[in-house]
């Protein structure tokens, strides 16, 4: 074998020599900066590596002392320092979690049914169906005060429905609704319609690119068409475990179809851009407000941040997303939680404890809050902290958050997700008629039943 | 190739020719290059800018800042390592382990040698999408998840059916009668492999290296399904903490743009580096035809 | 090939080396040990209808039953075969191309090889997930989308390329070709240099023009290496999963959704394990399929010759 390796001309090992120490110069070089960082919190640890007790809590990258924003890793480290620093015997092992999101999802779930799970882990709203059976109930750590200052809606999706028991502490709430340009609109609109003509109003005036952008791709129906829908008294998925879609019963489908209309509608006469099917992100929206490219935006509480962040942050306000003739909006709300999934009765007390002075107790939650620009789920939160009690765009949050309703999460959410999804895309994009895409997503839901 | 000068007008044909090629490369030079110009223009464009009306494709001041940030304020120079380590080592284990299979098929003959090649060309079918689920539950089995070895060595195994293929087409084109002549001097297989054929095949091993560091470089299924902590994690999925979406509300794309260019450059400095030398080994060899 | 025993043949450690096992073993370690117990894994749950959300799962025909019947399964075999033809066609004519005119620049002395060379080899090295990033960004059909806003300085409308259910297959096509075509060219022109001068010699002594020196001698010594990279282009084709992923997430409305989209959606958006275990069955035929397909060609092109 060795004379296999002599067998490579000087030259060539040179040329690895000289790239791997290139590598490991870079690596070294650039590895150094972390070490410098606070000295009982690194991106991994936290306190000692010799404390007796090891939990291992698992967050998502954006929201961990890890993030790429400056305020909410400070928030976190400073929360999490002090944290250890009264709990010496306690060492926090932090994985965060990155990419893309069923792949984790499902690594997860591999690991909660094996039993290989981490103490903690961050769960999403959408998925809490999924991990209701492996989750560990919070109750014997939170007293009915605590339990009482969740919002009635967050409480009640926190709430396993078959064991009655809390599995989840929620730490951010969202809901979705119209962001508008406050400088050139008065009285955001009251109806769909009026909506419309707004737009088309503000599009010739100040020649706006386009009048009204949404994420139309993945995410649609949870953001956008399920609150209208089911505001005209439509509905799309059962409220049961499954999730049962409905939305081919008469009634169901004639709102779903109208409300695809009227989006239709909308690209028909240039107000809509046809090509909002592509995307699904925070930073799409962010960026068009950024460029100034539409008064008027469906989207959720949580592009708040980006927004405020950004050079229009004073042009824009946010109000609860006008429906079809006028109707009431019945907004939804999701967020991210935490779960815990050890079994060690002391482990569950210190979890308990570290989440409620990080991300879940009341003063940990307005901080972060803040920081990421979230909307608490705590009535605390909400009204206490000065971050939360000035007009402006945190106030009009809190008010929507507060009658929000959770987003279904049964088994077959996701089927479903994507079917509408797609009928979405193709009424769009002009392949299918609104009746014809409702029809076409139906015949793809019952395959999967 | 010789020129024949008897041909009317040959200079000027072969001064068309020669600006007709030239025309070719500029067209594929901006096709191949384009996109990586404007994503180096944008990694040195401040956040602010990247919003401006008209959009430009040169940045208003060249600003450094956004590769400062990336490089001090992000783990990247880790997760750069990373990369290197998993590509290097298991390309030479790659080699290690597919040069002596691809001597058997190419000097020896048995039964099982046409089943058994048929068999790797099955292997090269599958997609590292379709395993990915049961490769998590049969890692985690093993104790091999999370783990750097772990990863090479499904590098190397997903890595060995071409590297058979394409060491054996260049061990066969190495007359057989070179190295059975050291075997009647007295030399043994293992011999012969290393003192004959290995030196020859030195174009095939430097495409199976370049093709191997490719490979592994490129990697982002497995690595993604099978690591879990941050620091063990290679680039390509390092860089998608930069991707607009992952952090709510944050305009990236300059950092995403330099994180981008940051990542190509060891296997870009490579490439350079060694050039010369992965062309000349190419197209040389002692053996034609 | 006529084996010669040399004097120490009838040493053990001599016999040893004879065996061919011994020059296999490690790489059929490997395979067995690390790839052969997923993919018989993925197999077997393709006849079951495993979930990642309930334990327990029954084994029947049930999920290649509904697989074969949703009309969805035919639609992205139909994407995916049209991706894998466009870049396979591409990724050959022009990886000709290139390697000719690289060939001919080397041969005639001309400037400048060396910066082809390295721009063609450089988007080759940039992981998929990160071209399909790029080029999204690249291609995007907002204000400041660079490619649009040129075009619309020229032809008055943006182009939608990644949004526009006509243009969006192609797009990825395109992306596609772009980061491979280095491979194709590298191994054609590592062909090129294998063809014996003299069988160009003869050939213009026989008063054969450039064209049809390529097509008499040219091809056919290329032949090999061809039929190979045919193969291996195809495969990685029917197989591409990260640039799509990264690009249109197989929209818009589904244009360029491939067999391993709806192997990703099935497994980690549905949770059915055992649905999406066989379209990997499905796919891994249709790969089998295609391989198949080209032997016989290349059999039946060695008996016209």
């Amino acid at each position: 074998m060795l004379g296999f390796v002599k067998a490579r001309t000087a030259m060539s090992w040179s040329g690895l020599l000289s790239a791997s120490v290139l590598g490991l110069g870079l690596g070294l070089v650039m590895g150094a900066p972390s070490l410098v960082q606070a000295q009982l919190v690194t991106p991994e640890l936290i306190d000692r590596a010799d404390a007796p007790i090891t939990l291992t809590i698992q967050p998502r990258f954006g929201y961990s002392h890890q993030s790429n924003d400056e305020k909410r890793r400070l928030v976190l480290t400073e929360a999490l320092e002090s944290w250890a620093a009264r709990h010496p015997d306690v060492k926090i092992e932090v994985l965060v979690q990155q990419g893309d999101d069923a792949v984790i999802v499902a690594k997860r779930l591999q690991d909660a049914a094996a039993g290989r799970a981490a103490d903690a882990i961050m769960v999403e709203t959408l998925d809490y169906r999924k991990f209701y059976s492996l989750a560990k109930s919070f109750d014997p750590y939170l007293s009915a005060a605590d339990k009482a200052d969740f919002l009635p809606g967050v409480l009640q999706g926190m709430t396993d429905p078959d064991s009655g028991a809390v599995k989840y502490l929620q730490i951010t709430s969202y809901t979705t609704g119209l962001w508008y340009r406050s400088d050139l609109v008065e009285t955001p609109p009251a109806s769909l319609e009026e909506l419309a003509t707004m737009a088309a109003k503000l599009k010739a005036d100040h020649g706006f690119r386009y009048g009204v952008f949404l994420p139309g791709g993945t995410g649609v129906m949870n953001y956008t068409l399920l609150p209208q829908v089911v505001s005209i008294g439509g509905q799309i998925l059962a409220d049961d475990a499954d999730a049962t879609p409905v939305f081919n019963e008469p009634a169901n489908r004639e709102a779903l179809i109208k409300v695809l209309t009227w989006h239709k509608e909308m690209v028909d006469g240039g107000l809509i851009p046809a090509d909002v099917i592509s995307f699904t992100s925070t930073g799409d929206t962010v960026s068009r407000v950024e460029a100034g490219e539409m008064p008027f935006a469906f989207g959720g509480t949580f592009i708040g941040g980006g927004i405020k962040g950004s050079s229009q942050a004073e042009k824009w306000a946010f109000a609860p997303m006008p429906q079809l003739g006028g109707a009431t909006p019945v907004p939804y709300q999701g967020g991210w939680s935490w779960a815990m999934f050890t079994d060690d009765v002391q482990k569950q007390a210190l979890i308990t404890d570290l989440l409620m002075d990080t991300y879940t107790g009341p003063w940990a939650m307005a901080k972060w809050g803040e920081a990421g620009g979230y909307t608490p789920t705590r009535l605390s939160s909400l009204a206490k902290y000065t971050g939360f009690t000035n007009p402006g765009l945190d106030n009009a949050f809190a008010a929507a958050v507060q009658t929000a309703r959770l987003t279904p999460n049964g088994r077959l959410r996701d089927v479903v997700d994507a079917a509408i999804t797609n009928a979405y895309a193709q009424v769009i994009s002009g392949a299918l008629s609104p009746a014809e895409a409702v029809d076409a997503a139906w015949a793809t839901v019952e395959l999967e039943m | 190739m010789t020129r024949d000068d008897s041909e009317i007008g040959s200079a000027t044909i072969r001064r068309l020719g020669n600006a007709g090629l030239y025309a070719a490369y500029a067209v594929a030079v901006v096709f191949a290059l384009f996109p990586i110009a404007a994503v180096l223009m944008l990694s040195m464009k401040q956040a602010s800018e990247v919003f401006n009306w008209p959009p430009s494709f040169f940045p208003e001041t060249l600003s450094l800042q956004t590769y400062i940030y990336v490089l001090t304020e992000t783990t990247i120079g880790r997760m750069l390592w990373n990369s290197i380590f998993l590509t290097l080592a298991s390309t030479a284990g790659c080699i290690l382990i597919s040069a002596p299979a691809a001597y058997a098929f190419s000097r020896m003959r048995f039964r099982a040698q046409k089943p058994l090649l048929l068999t790797l060309l099955v292997y090269q079918m599958i997609s590292s999408m379709v395993i990915a689920l049961p490769l998590y539950r049969y890692y985690e089995a093993l104790g091999l998840l999370d783990s750097h070895m772990g990863v090479i060595l499904i590098y190397i195994t997903v890595e060995i059916p071409f590297t058979v293929w394409l060491l054996k087409g260049f061990f066969d084109a190495i007359p057989p009668s070179l190295d059975e002549a050291a075997r009647i001097d007295g030399a043994s297989r293992i011999q012969s492999f290393r003192i004959i054929i290995l030196p020859l095949a030195k174009p095939g091993l430097a495409a199976a290296l370049i093709f191997n560091v490719i490979a592994g470089w490129s990697q982002f299924i497995i690595p993604f399904i099978l690591l879990q902590r941050a620091e063990l994690l290679p680039i390509s999925i390092g860089v998608l903490n930069f991707a607009p979406g992952q952090t709510e509300g944050e305009i990236t794309i300059p950092y995403l743009a330099a994180a981008s260019i940051i990542a190509m450059l060891p296997a870009l400095v490579m490439f350079v580096i060694l050039q010369r030398f992965i062309v000349q080994a190419l197209t040389g060899g002692a053996v034609k035809g | 090939m006529i084996r010669v025993q040399g004097p120490k043949s009838s040493s053990l450690w001599s016999r040893i080396q004879d065996s061919p096992l011994f020059w296999l073993l490690p790489a059929l370690v490997f395979l067995l040990l690390f790839y052969t117990w997923p993919l018989l894994d993925v197999i077997r749950l393709s006849f079951t209808n495993a979930s990642l959300i309930s334990p327990d799962y029954t084994y029947s025909l049930d999920s290649y039953r509904r697989v074969f019947r949703d009309p969805a399964t035919w639609r992205t075999l139909k994407v995916t075969l049209i991706f894998a033809a466009g870049s396979v066609v591409l990724k050959l004519v022009l990886g000709m191309l290139l390697a000719l005119a690289i060939d001919a620049g080397v041969k005639r002395g001309l400037h400048g090889i060396v910066i082809v060379r390295t721009s063609i080899l450089a988007a080759w090295v940039i992981p998929g997930v990160f071209v399909g990033i790029l080029w999204k960004i690249l291609l995007s059909t907002s204000s400041h989308g660079l490619l649009n806003y040129w075009i619309e300085s020229l032809s008055g409308t943006s182009v939608g390329f990644l949004t526009d259910t006509r243009l969006a297959l192609g797009t990825t096509i395109l992306a596609n070709v772009w980061r491979g075509v280095a491979f194709t060219m590298i191994l054609l022109y590592a062909g090129l240099q294998r063809i014996p001068p003299e069988l160009y010699e003869a050939a213009k002594v026989d008063g054969a023009g450039a064209f049809a020196r390529f097509r008499f001698v040219t091809l056919p010594m290329l032949a090999p290496i061809i039929f190979i990279a045919l193969v291996l282009i195809t495969i990685g084709g029917i197989n591409t999963f990260d640039l799509i992923m990264a690009m249109t997430q197989g929209g818009p409305a589904q244009a360029t959704e491939v067999v391993g989209m709806r192997v990703y959606q099935q497994v980690f958006k549905f949770m059915n394990l055992g649905r999406g275990a066989a379209i990997a069955v499905v796919l891994l035929a249709v790969n089998l399929l295609m391989t198949l397909i080209y032997l016989r060609l290349l059999r039946l092109n060695r008996k016209i010759d």
